[in-house]
Parts: C-alpha cells; structure tokens; sequence
C-alpha cells in the first residue's frame, strides 16, 4: 500500500509539466551553464598571471642610464618600441616578455608625457633624487603597487651599496691587515638576481597558494540548486488546505486529519528531491567540477539545504495562503537573492555584510552550504563543517515551526 | 489600443515580480559598485594586506616583521593555516608570513648550505602582483642584512646588531607618487563599470515584461475570439509591437531612473556616460527582439520564466558581466557574441578606458550597428515565424 502511495504521489507530481522542467532539467542545464561559462575554473582556480607594465624613464642622461642598467643586470626589463602606426609595442629582441615585470620604452622628455595620456605607458619614471612616479588618475593601484616595489628596489639597492661600501671602508681602517682581503670579499650568490635572492630566503616549492575565489562561484551554485526546489513545498500545502486549491478542497472532506495528509504529500516529494540532489552531486563529477574527495558528507549537506528549500516553500505556503503570486514571486525570488548573496554573480556581498549585517550571511542557506562546500574542499578536518550544518539545522527547524503556525492558523478559520 | 490595453493589464498582474526584480538587483548592484569607489583623489598604491607569525622572536625577525608591517597593511590571525587559507579565500588576507624558529640562527651558523638555511614560510592569494611586491621587500631586507654581515666579518652578536639596524635603515624608500593632471574619471568610470549588470536585469526583467503579456495574448482561444469579432490581424499585432516597446522602455527609464538617484544625475552631462547610455538603449531593444522571437519559437506556457532565468544568467557570465572575459573559456565567449549583450559589454569597457586613453569612434559605432542589425534580425524573424504560424493555423 505505502508502495502505491508513493508511486501515486510521485507521478501526481511529476504530471505537472513546469514541475519536469523546473525541478528535473533545469537543475542541469543551468549547472551545465555555468561549467561551460567558467570551464577555466572548474578545478580550483589557478594563478591570475601578471602582465608586465609598461613605463619610461626621463631624466639626466646618467641617471636614466644607471636605472636602464640595474632595470637590465637584474632581469626586470624588457626594451619594447611602438610600430610604425605609434599603436602596437614589440619587443625589441627575442626574449619571451612574460618572464620581465616591466616593458621599458625609451622616450625623450617631451614624448613622455604624451605617452602617457595615449595609454602607450602605465607610468612615466622621472629619474631624480628621489625618484618620481607619475601615473594617470585612476591607475590601477596593484599595478602601482608594483611599479613602486621595483624602483623602491632600485633605491634601496643604491643605499645598500653606499651602506656595504662605507662599513667595508670602516672596517679596513680598523684592521688595515685586512684592506686587501677586503676588496675581494665574496658575497656569492647573495648579489644575483632578484629570482635567486627570492629562492633564497623563502620556500617556494612548499608556498601555500589560496583557492581560487571564483571557485566560490561553483560552490555557489551547486547550493542554489540544492535550495532551488521550493515550489515542491508551496505545492504540497495547496494541495492540503481547502482554500488553497480544489483537489485541497476535495480532500479536506475526507476523515483523514490534516498533518497525515501533509505528511503523506511531502513524504513522497522529499524522497524525490533527495534522489534527485545525489543524482544533480554526480553529474558535478561528471563534468569533472572538482569538490574533493568527501562525497558523504557533501551529498547529506546538499540533502540538507534541499530540505531547508522544501520546508521554506511549505512556510510561504502555510503563511501566505491566498496570494499565490507572492507565493510563486518569493518562491523565485528567494533562491535567486540568497544565491546573489553567496557570490554566485561573482560579487562579494557577504563580504560586504560582515561587520555591518552579519546575521543576513548567517541566515543565508545557500551562504551556509557554499562555506559548508569550501572547508570540505579545502580541509581534511571534518568538524569544521559543524557550525554551519547546526546553522542549516536551525533553519530548517525555524521553517517548520513557521509551517506548523500557519497549517494551525487555517484549522481556525473558514474554508 | 485595444491590444495594448490588454498587454498592460495582463503587465499590471506581473508587477510584483518584476518590480522586485528592478528594485532590489538595481539597489544591489548600485551598493556594490559604490562600495567599491576609492574616495581618495590622488594615485594610491593598494597596501598588501598581510599577516606575519614570528616564531623566532629574534632580533632580525621582529626587525623584519616591524619592516614589513609598516609598509603594508597588518591583518591580525590565530597562528592556524586553516584560519589562513580561510581568509586568503575570503579576500581578507593577501600574503601570510610564517618565520620559523631557528631563522636568525641559521644565518649566524659558521657553514651553511643554501639548502640547509631556514627558509620563510609563506601563503599567498592568487593574485600574482601580491607576492611580487612582497617577495621583493622580504628579499632586500635579508640581503641588506646577509651583506652587512659579511662585512662586518665575525659572525658575533654585536655584528648581528649592527647589520640589523643597516637592513632596517637601508630598507626604507622616499619613492614620490605623483598624479599626471587630467580629467578625473572615477565616479563615471564608476557609473560605466555598473551599467553592464543592468544588461542582466534588462534580459530577466524583458522576458517576464514582454514574453508572459504575449504568452496570454498569443493563446489560441483570445487570439480566436479577437479575429472572430472582426479585429484585424496587422492591427492587433501593431498592438501588440506598440506595447512591447513602450513596456521595455518603460523599464528601461526605471532603471535608468534608479541609477540617476544611486550615482547622481550630474553623471548624465558626460559624453561618454551619453553613449553609453545610447548603447545600453539599443542594447535594451536588441534584447526586446530577441524576447519576440524566442516567444514566436517557443509557444509553450512557461517558456518566458524558464528564458528569463537561464538566458540572463548565461548571457551574463558569458559577456564578462560577472566575471573578467580574461577567464572566460574562449568559445563560450564566441557563444556569448551571438548576443547583443556581448557587444554592449564591449562598449561599456571601452568607454571606461577612453578616460585614459582616447576613444576609438569607429570600434564603438561598429559594435553599436552590430547590435541595431541584431535587433532588425530578431524582429523580422519574428515577424517571419509569427506569420507563418498564422498561415498554418488558418489552414
């Protein structure tokens, strides 16, 4: 009997033709939407690679040279010019420009500053004591960021060498024994280039490297998905209260009680969606969208968020009783806002929450399930989960407290 | 009229949703955009947002943390990598520093091989400029440091001192920032860099406004009972055109509307924010054809909310609205420029960099007409299919 319930109920369901498209196919087309859009992303994100910035120098003939030169001897530099149209820079050798972090375009004084409002340059270095760097408003501040570590660099190597050659000088006056052994002092590789010196001091083979935010997006999604299916609990309440539709009123004659015909209608629906979130988790493997390794506890905190769906969609039901535009319009809309506001448009807004209103991120669902998602990504340490799970628990409990009040507050009114 | 009345009245029913869907993505992508404004006039370099834990606690390594911190901005963490790599991935670390015990020692030891020094640990996010800049101030320090040790000879206390305080004294910088005078472009950069999500909400917001209405209108019974009462056909379907555009210019203003009280109305006076304001316009009657035709392919009830949702999020991504176009797999940016939405995306980008460098006319009015063929192509199109059907369902 309960064998023919369910299949009864199910087919009920999916006779609906918006319930197959909505609940059943677009869960995967959109996912497929995603992956298609951001199929460079898919495995954790990688490097945001640097583009080395184009700049001129101006100045006294001797001061420009001296910082062409340290530019060179340490592999900084990379000489460009313009083509005959003034419009394209190429290199001006045969050396693979990505490994340089600037692209040096000599230019006379008077150039320089139309350089620089044609966008040909980034900066335009004026070679003084100290050194000047001029940029356009609205430069890019990282990029500045850079081109000011690489003259900074230039300065402090001018100071060190002052600094070393004074103390060496010192030092021979002290001990004048040592004067000739002074002058061969062997610093090794110590002078080399900025790359060796980096090898030096820091180890880059065990560097730790963040996941790609945009990485979020994915996490994002598959969370959207599993919080999409509320309308399965907006229909499950029409179809148990009596003003809500006729098969409701049809059946409200009948003797069973009210909370067996509910449960009898979501029982079937939360095993469909159940069914139907594993089924969505191994088409992300599918497509190869890499979410790590712990595919038990991503699969129950999908189940999870889908439940919170579920029983969101029975409180707006249960709540809003006769208005079924704002059931269907807060249906759609809630999912899309939670989903807007857990990065899946590639915009921070959680982050610009914290601080300000913080509770929005901590009753945010899909929020919740995307963090769920990272540190099961990211961590071998399961109990990290746990404050989020509790989180989803609590508001899944929230909605069914709400669904219960409303399903009461029909028992007393008219029909 | 008749048929715009009823497009309007059955408009009026959807106001809800898409109200909701103006007001509350416009309101959001305003917030954003402005939060995201600098408030400063002057060229900055962005600080790096850094986290150093010095497990030595030596002379060099607080001298080198103290370095380090003044010239970049300190985020204070618990001494955990997952702490670490939680905020590298929520954006609010940019580079964690670990100095291992033993660091300053190592450099003391009579022999050592490059390989047996105790090396920095580090973290970083992904954006390469963060370790370059980092790197290069780490680097220096302990060179300025290592050289002065040498001259000093004795590798002794007193000389650690010593060249100590020469790293700290010789890793300073008087480097000037300067700003080349100019136009200062922010808050219309800024102006330009929000009208692309508008495109995102125009394409959502389009098919509920034009595509449901015609959904109603175009059902065989209403369409039966208009022609059987002696309604002429061109009449109606001029109607229905009429209402369709005045609905998505209506909705167009609004936004238009929204944006003018979010950034100013002092924004409009600029020429570039003029065009691109043009190009979103045309953007906005490109989409409107493209919601005729896919409703004159598509006539199943239901076809405009599932549109809605999927077009306006895939065309979104895949035009570099959400996301830069630089990570966008390369054909899906191909898909994308089947779309006027690509085109429009293109303008925007390039009216924010014509406040540096000059704005190529030819490139923006070509992407311009690219656009305005789009949209005669949908239209007639749709005109097309719409008459063929009319033939078949006379028959």
């Amino acid at each position: 009997m309960h064998k023919s319930w369910l299949l009864y109920e199910l087919k009920h369901y999916l006779n609906d033709k918006d319930v197959r498209i909505w609940n059943l196919l677009f869960p995967f087309i959109y996912l497929t939407g995603f992956f298609l859009a951001l199929y460079n992303v898919s495995n954790g994100g990688g490097n945001i690679p640097f583009e080395a910035i184009p700049l001129t120098i101006v100045g006294e003939t001797e001061q420009v040279q001296k910082i062409e030169d340290f530019l060179f001897e340490f592999d900084l530099a990379t000489e460009i010019s313009l083509d005959s149209t003034g419009k394209k820079d190429t290199v001006s050798d045969d050396t693979n420009k990505e490994e340089f972090l600037i692209k040096y375009l000599p230019a006379k004084d008077n150039d320089a500053a139309s350089l620089l409002e044609d966008g040909k340059v980034f900066s335009v270095v004026h070679a003084t004591e100290p050194i000047e760097l001029e940029f356009l408003n609205r430069a890019n501040e990282l990029s500045v960021t850079v081109v000011q570590e690489v003259f900074s660099n230039y300065e402090r190597v001018q100071k060190m060498g002052a600094s070393i050659g004074k103390t060496i000088e010192d030092r021979a006056k002290k001990n004048p024994e040592e004067a000739e052994s002074l002058k061969n002092l062997d610093f090794g590789e110590i002078m080399d280039s900025p790359e060796k010196l980096k090898e030096r001091y820091l180890d880059l083979e065990n560097r730790g490297n963040a996941i790609s935010t945009d990485f979020a997006i994915y996490f994002a999604v598959i969370a959207y998905i599993a919080f999409f299916p509320m309308t399965a609990g907006v229909t499950v309440i029409e179809e148990v209260e009596a003003n809500q539709s006729a098969l409701g009123h049809r059946l409200s004659s009948s003797p069973v009680p009210k909370w067996k015909r509910f449960l009898a209608k979501l029982l079937p629906l939360a095993i469909f969606h159940t069914i139907i979130t594993v089924f969505f988790y191994i088409y992300v493997r599918i497509l190869g969208i890499d979410l790590g390794s712990k595919h038990v506890p991503i699969v129950l905190t999908l189940i999870l968020t889908t439940f919170c769906s579920i029983f969101t969609g029975t409180a707006i039901g249960a709540l809003f009783s006769n208005k079924k535009s704002i059931k269907l319009g807060l249906a759609i809309a809630i999912p899309l806002l939670f989903g807007f506001m857990s990065r899946m448009m590639n915009v921070p807004i959680d982050k610009m929450l914290q601080g300000k209103a913080d509770f929005i991120n901590q009753i945010n669902p899909i929020l919740q399930t995307s963090k769920v998602l990272y540190k099961l990504y990211a961590d071998s340490d399961v109990s990290r989960i746990f404050p989020h799970i509790i989180t989803l628990v609590l508001f899944v409990s929230v909605m069914i407290v709400l669904t219960v009040i409303g399903l009461r507050r029909q028992n007393y009114e008219n029909v | 009229m008749k048929m715009s009345k009823l497009f309007f009245k059955v408009l009026y029913t959807k106001r809800i949703s898409i109200l909701m869907y103006v007001v509350m993505f416009s309101l959001l992508f305003s917030l954003l955009i402005k939060n995201a404004q600098n408030k400063s006039k002057d060229v900055t370099a962005e600080h790096v947002a850094l986290a150093v834990f010095d497990e030595d606690e030596s002379e060099l390594s607080i001298a080198l943390k103290e370095y380090l911190l003044e010239v970049n901005d300190e985020v204070t963490l618990t001494n955990d990598k997952k702490v670490v790599q939680d905020a590298l991935y929520n954006e609010d670390l940019d580079f964690a520093l670990w100095i291992p015990k033993g660091f300053e020692e190592s450099f003391l030891a009579e022999t050592q091989t490059n390989e047996a020094r105790t090396k920095l640990q580090s973290s970083v996010s992904l954006e390469e400029r963060y370790s370059i800049a980092l790197d290069s101030q780490i680097s220096n320090f302990l060179a300025s440091y290592e050289l002065h040790l040498i001259s000093l000879g004795e590798k002794n206390e007193e000389n650690n001192s010593i060249a100590v305080k020469k790293a700290v004294e010789t890793s300073t910088s008087d480097i000037v920032l300067k700003a080349a005078s100019g136009e200062q472009g922010s808050s219309l950069q800024l102006y330009l860099a929000y009208l692309p999500f508008t495109n995102y909400i125009i394409i959502a917001v389009l098919f509920l406004a034009i595509g449901e209405p015609m959904e109603v209108i175009d059902d065989p019974k209403v369409r039966a009972r208009d022609l059987s009462s002696g309604y002429p056909n061109a009449k109606r379907n001029l109607g229905l055109v009429f209402a369709a555009s005045v609905s998505a210019i209506g909705i167009w203003l609004i936004l238009v509307l929204i944006s003018g009280i979010m950034h100013g109305f002092q924004v409009f006076t600029d020429t570039y924010i003029l065009l691109g304001l043009l190009s979103n316009f045309i953007h906005m009657l490109s989409i409107a054809a493209l919601v005729l035709l896919l409703n004159q392919l598509v006539r199943k009830k239901g076809s405009s909310s599932f549109f809605s949702t999927m077009l306006s999020v895939t065309l979104a991504f895949s035009s570099g609205i959400f996301i830069p176009r630089t990570i966008i797999w390369k054909p899906m940016l191909k898909f994308a420029a089947f779309f006027p939405t690509y085109w429009d995306v293109s303008n925007s980008i390039m009216l924010s960099e014509a406040y540096v460098t000059d704005l190529n006319y030819a490139v923006y009015w070509k992407q311009v007409f690219i656009m305005i063929l789009m949209a005669a192509v949908y239209f007639l199109l749709s005109i097309f299919i719409r008459s063929l059907r009319m033939k078949e369902e006379s028959i």
